[in-house]
């Protein structure tokens, strides 16, 4: 061992002095260098895990808006198809209502538009009759009038009271 | 007490059926001093109105109206008169004649409120009526 020493000029002294050396200069970096650095790498790790984690919650909150906007565009299709129907149904049964009314009141009017040609007609018929009757009898007031005599009126009033004696 | 013009109306009556064909006009004067009397000689028109009115009813007889287009003979008049006299149960009947040229021909008779109308205007307005109906 101390040919080794004396081979290669080692001096214990100074190799003990470097390495409390050493040892102060590695306690000095570990304490104001390393350990900061260790704590700033941990705090990093430590963020960076977090916010890992909470991508990967975000992602999965992501997952879950989708699905739930999903649902809710299902729904709300679902929703849309069943008013569409139902709004189809009553414009259905409008359109019939509508139809059925419409006919009510063309066949309304065509009755009254026949009772109202029936109504002149009649009316009509009336006065040609009042006419006919009215020159009839004129007619036979002029003739009367003129043919009437004494003897024709006498023997009228008997047969007049011939009948009211039946 | 107050007497209406029907109960002077029937005391003429009584008093002028009663007496003698002679006595007659003197009881019509005694009757008109008493309406003299009482203050209604005014009444008098309708006193005789209402007179005439017991005076046929108490006799049977019937007063009317006999219209016709022209003047009727004696024997068409009498055949009237009668029938009027059969159908009311009449003791005579009165008609005065009156001539409307617009009835054309036949008769009309009115008695009271009764009109039996057998005239040609009637029968043709009967007539226009059918046709018209």
């Amino acid at each position: 061992m101390g040919e080794v020493i004396s081979t290669f000029h080692v001096d214990i002294r100074l190799l003990i002095a470097q390495a409390v050396n050493f040892f102060i200069v590695f306690a000095i970096l570990y304490y104001f260098a390393v350990r900061p650095l260790m704590k700033v790498l941990a705090e990093r790790s430590k963020k960076i895990e977090n916010s890992l984690k909470n991508a990967e919650q975000i992602e999965k909150e992501l997952a879950n808006a989708e699905k739930k906007r999903e649902e809710v565009i299902r729904q709300a299709k679902r929703e849309a198809n069943e008013i569409l129907s139902e709004v189809e149904k009553k414009g259905e049964e409008r359109k019939k209502e509508m139809m059925a009314k419409a006919k009510e009141e063309i066949e309304g009017i065509v009755n009254k538009t026949k009772e109202d040609l029936n109504i002149e007609k009649q009316i009509t018929l009336k006065h040609i009759k009042n006419e006919a009757a009215e020159m009839i009898t004129s007619a036979m007031e002029k003739i009367l009038g003129k043919k009437m005599n004494g003897d024709i009126d006498e023997s009228y009033v008997r047969k007049v009271i011939e009948d009211v004696k039946k | 007490m107050k007497i209406s013009i029907k109960q002077y109306a029937q005391s003429l009556y009584e008093v002028v059926s009663e007496s003698e064909d002679s006595n007659v006009q003197v009881a019509i004067k005694n009757f008109i001093s008493i309406l003299k009397e009482h203050r209604q000689i005014n009444k008098a028109d309708k006193i005789i109105v209402e007179f005439k009115k017991i005076w046929n009813q108490e006799r049977g007889i019937v007063e009317g109206e006999l219209v016709s287009a022209r003047e009727l003979g004696s024997n068409v008049t009498e055949l009237l008169n009668s029938q009027i006299i059969k159908l009311l149960n009449a003791e005579e009947a009165q008609l005065k004649n009156k001539v409307d040229k617009d009835i054309l021909g036949g008769f009309v008779i009115k008695l009271g409120d009764t009109v039996i109308d057998g005239s040609i205007k009637n029968q043709l307005n009967k007539l226009k009526s059918k046709l018209s109906n």
